[in-house]
């Protein structure tokens, strides 16, 4: 039995970089546009976090999360989100099974037990529906009657919600909204966006796409691609910069920019350079790179940071977005050498 | 392959030169700016505030000059500290790195490489290596294959000049701010300092020790002159030695070429030759006979007395003419000071100061007979006495000290004496209730040849006729009609 053949750092780098493109092919053959959120789901995947999407209904939130878990051949399922949503229709309940005359209780999974779980809508549930997803999100397990149950990897929440019709809505708690590695905002498709999407949708054909790995080998290949965006290195000045970044966006924090002293309450905690830093690596190696750059950090900023500030009152009533703020800080904040 | 760690290293090393150069140009021009002004303050005051009738004085010009010396030094020694300093802070690794990215384009791998490979940080630190290092490692080689740090960190003079121009141009309006506020109008006193100190630079330039040792006292004498601080009698015993020491440097001059004086009495000394013919008559304003004569031998007694020659007897004349006039400015300044009715009062400075009748009979109004006995007379020696001119002014050239008293008393003057005394000059002169005035008349001006009249035109004329006799009787009472009988350069003699 021979020894595996040794895989050089560029043909792994090579093969991120292809799986990658062929995961944004195949979703791109059936969603129309929003590139930005195809990448950033995929990226956010690779990163071993959860996306946060946010759009109006009709957009194909859900079509793109099914569609991206098709491609890269991992379990799919999806809760709906309603007000009488109970925990245990999500991790799962022990139900009284009787076999051989004996009465025993056994654990049936609930929904999160999938590769990618999307969770529709998830701000029309309650807090302590919501609060469900909490520990498996974090943890990567949930535990259900004194038992934990361990969620297979990779595992990610794709969640949904409506920016309108907030009545009768529970707003995630800010501990869930930093457990997103991402909040990506979905907009209406430009005109010949939406002329495909009828194109396509409309039409006797239909579109689907095909998974990128065997259903099986899925999750172990996307789990080394996985620990491959880890082994991308930091420069000790890049990592200055994100905490300067963070350090900016922080009221009352050290080089904290006058607009966040005056809108925001909170800041980002230290889960925000977490995800900067991961996207940065995913963005790096997605350009063939296998050090992080400021470019890279840059283009992580707003989706990675911007569920993680909480405006204050005037802000809202300024109607003062967090985008902007990040905006600002980002600009006032110059790269130490560019 | 290139290994990128000793190009970074090689970059780091060139922009520690170039960031000291830089540092140490920001304050290159301030400081070569106060160093240029400090040695050339002469040359500038001479263009500028002298050219205007202004002066400094040695004091102040010497502050002066000291203060722009002490902010080159500064300066200087600012630029080697940035410069130094510039140096130790450019010795960083990973900034080097930095520097070197953005000259390469390399999207921060060289930061990356670099932070993890840096020679100066503990092996711990190797330990952040992942798998994909070697990678790295390649593709930083791969920018750095062509990269020249030379090239690349090339040294910028321009900028840190023009950076440090306002500094420079600043430290220019600053010493011309200064030169306004501390010059000031010279007085009489810091006029005849400087033609002294400029006589004794003369002299100093000699080979000679003994031109030398001379013009070191006329310099000290100088100093004593402008020195507000000394009391007159300093200045005039400063004065007094300088005389003395010029008057022994004449005689050693002389002695040793005492016996060349009588073959060589025919001789070209036209410069000289009014000087024995001055002396020697005062009071008379005949045209004595024998004038051609005489002047012709007192000529040759004078230049056969001069051992360097007619320029250094002109030379030593003027330095006499000089240190005398500098005695009577400090006596005249002390008697004004003495008599000035009030301490502080405005008529301090080239304005005439009420003093002690010259009319008055007394020695007070002489001047001081140190003073009078260091004027060089020309005398001839034992063999040319006879020849002497007995009583005929015309026969010198210049014979203005022999018309006598002129209500200006017998001031020690030299027979080449070129003028008269200007208003501020001389001993103090009062002269009240002048029925008249007596002026003495310039007179005909005769050339050595003899014979023929070359009119000076040079000399100080009147604008409007006037007589030196007394007014008629008829018109002291009347009122007068003509304002210009008194020339108006005499006018404020008369009170």
């Amino acid at each position: 039995m021979g020894a595996a053949p040794q895989i050089t750092p560029t043909e792994r780098v090579a093969e991120f970089r292809r799986t990658f493109a062929r995961a944004e092919a195949e979703v791109g053959k059936v969603i129309v546009g929003h590139q930005d959120v195809i990448r950033k789901t995929l990226t956010a995947l690779f990163a071993g976090g959860h996306v946060l999407i946010e759009g109006v209904p009709g957009l194909g939130k859900t079509l793109m999360c099914k569609t991206a878990s098709d491609a890269l051949g991992l379990s799919f399922k999806r809760i709906q989100f309603t007000p009488d949503l109970m925990p245990s229709d999500i991790v799962g309940t022990q139900v009284l099974t009787e076999a051989d005359g004996r009465r025993e209780f056994h654990f049936k999974p609930g929904p999160i037990f999938a590769h990618v779980v999307l969770g529709d809508e998830i701000n029309r549930a309650t807090p302590k529906t919501q609060s469900a997803v909490l520990e498996a999100m974090e943890e990567r397990q949930v535990t259900v009657f004194g038992m934990t149950y361990p969620l297979e990897p990779p595992f990610m929440v794709l969640a949904t919600q409506n920016p309108i019709e907030l009545e009768g809505t529970y707003p995630l708690p800010e501990a869930q909204m930093d457990r997103f590695l991402f909040k990506v905002v979905m907009g209406s498709p430009k005109p010949e966006e939406l002329r495909e999407i009828l194109n396509r949708t409309t039409g006797a054909t239909t579109h689907t796409a095909q998974p990128i790995f065997p259903v099986a080998s899925a999750p172990v290949a996307i789990e080394q691609l996985k620990a491959l965006v880890r082994e991308v290195m930091v420069a000790e000045p890049l990592e200055r910069y994100v905490i300067g970044i963070i350090g900016a966006c922080t009221p009352n924090g050290p080089g904290a920019i006058p607009e966040v002293s005056q809108y925001l309450r909170f800041g980002p905690s230290p889960r925000g350079a977490q995800a900067l830093i991961l996207c940065s690596k995913v963005n790096a190696l997605l350009d063939g790179r296998v050090s992080v750059s400021y470019d890279d950090v840059a283009d992580a900023v707003v989706p990675a940071l911007r569920h993680r500030l909480l405006r204050n009152f005037q802000a809202e009533a300024e109607n003062v977005s967090t985008d902007s703020i990040l905006d600002q800080a980002t600009k006032r904040l110059k790269k130490p050498r560019a | 392959m290139i290994n990128p760690v000793e190009q970074i290293a090689a970059a780091r090393r060139r922009l520690k030169q170039v960031a000291a150069l830089r540092a140490g140009l920001t304050l290159a021009l301030p400081a070569l700016t106060a160093l240029v002004l400090a040695a050339t303050l002469d040359a500038i005051g001479e263009a500028t505030w002298e050219r205007a009738g202004y002066a400094l004085t040695p004091a102040r010009l010497g502050g002066l000059r000291t203060a722009l010396a002490l902010a080159g030094v500064v300066a200087l020694a600012g630029c080697a500290l940035m410069a130094w300093r510039a140096w130790r802070e450019a010795d960083d690794f990973i900034e080097a790195a930095e520097l070197v990215d953005d000259a390469v384009g390399g999207h921060q791998e060289i930061v990356t490489l670099a932070s993890l490979a840096d020679p100066a940080e503990p092996p711990a630190q190797r330990e952040l290596r992942t798998p994909l290092f070697p990678l790295l490692w390649r593709r930083a080689s791969g920018y750095l294959e062509r990269f020249d740090p030379n090239g690349a960190f090339a040294f910028e003079v321009r900028r840190p000049l023009v950076r440090s121009l306002p500094i420079a141009a600043a430290m220019v309006v600053l010493l011309a701010a200064v030169a306004l506020a501390l010059v000031r109008p010279p007085s009489a006193e810091q006029v005849q300092a400087r033609k002294l100190r400029a006589a004794a630079q003369q002299l100093a330039s000699s080979p000679s020790s003994a031109d030398k040792d001379l013009a070191a006292k006329i310099l000290a004498a100088a100093d004593a002159l402008e020195n507000p601080k000394l009391p007159p009698p300093e200045k005039l015993a400063r004065l007094a030695e300088a005389m003395s020491e010029l008057q022994k440097h004449e005689q050693q001059g002389s002695s040793p070429q005492q016996s060349a004086k009588n073959t060589s009495g025919s001789g070209n000394g036209k410069n000289n030759s009014g000087k024995g013919a001055g002396q020697g008559n005062g009071q008379s304003q005949d045209s004595g006979n024998g004038q051609g004569k005489s002047q012709g031998q007192g000529q040759g007694a004078n230049q056969g007395n001069n051992p360097n020659g007619p320029k250094g007897k002109e030379q030593i004349v003027e330095l006499q003419n000089d240190l005398s006039k500098a005695q009577a400015q400090v006596e005249s300044g002390a008697e004004s000071k003495n008599n000035a009715p009030k301490p502080g009062h405005g008529d301090q400075g080239n304005a005439l100061k009420p003093g002690s009748n010259p009319n008055k009979s007394g020695g007070a109004q002489k001047p001081d007979a140190m003073a009078q006995g260091n004027i060089p007379l020309p005398r001839p020696d034992a063999s040319a006495k006879g020849q002497l001119p007995a009583g005929g002014t015309k026969g010198g050239k210049n014979d203005k000290g022999g018309h006598g008293d002129t209500h200006l008393g017998e001031f020690p003057v030299a027979e080449n004496f070129p003028r008269f005394y200007k208003p501020g000059e001389g001993p103090a002169i009062e002269i009240h209730d002048a029925r008249y005035v007596l002026f003495r008349l310039p007179t005909e001006v005769v050339s050595a040849s003899g014979g023929k009249l070359v009119p000076d035109t040079n000399r100080p004329t009147a604008s409007v006729p006037y007589a030196n006799v007394p007014l008629k009787a008829e018109r002291l009472d009347a009122t007068p009609q003509e304002r210009q009988l008194v020339p108006p350069r005499y006018r404020d003699l008369i009170h």
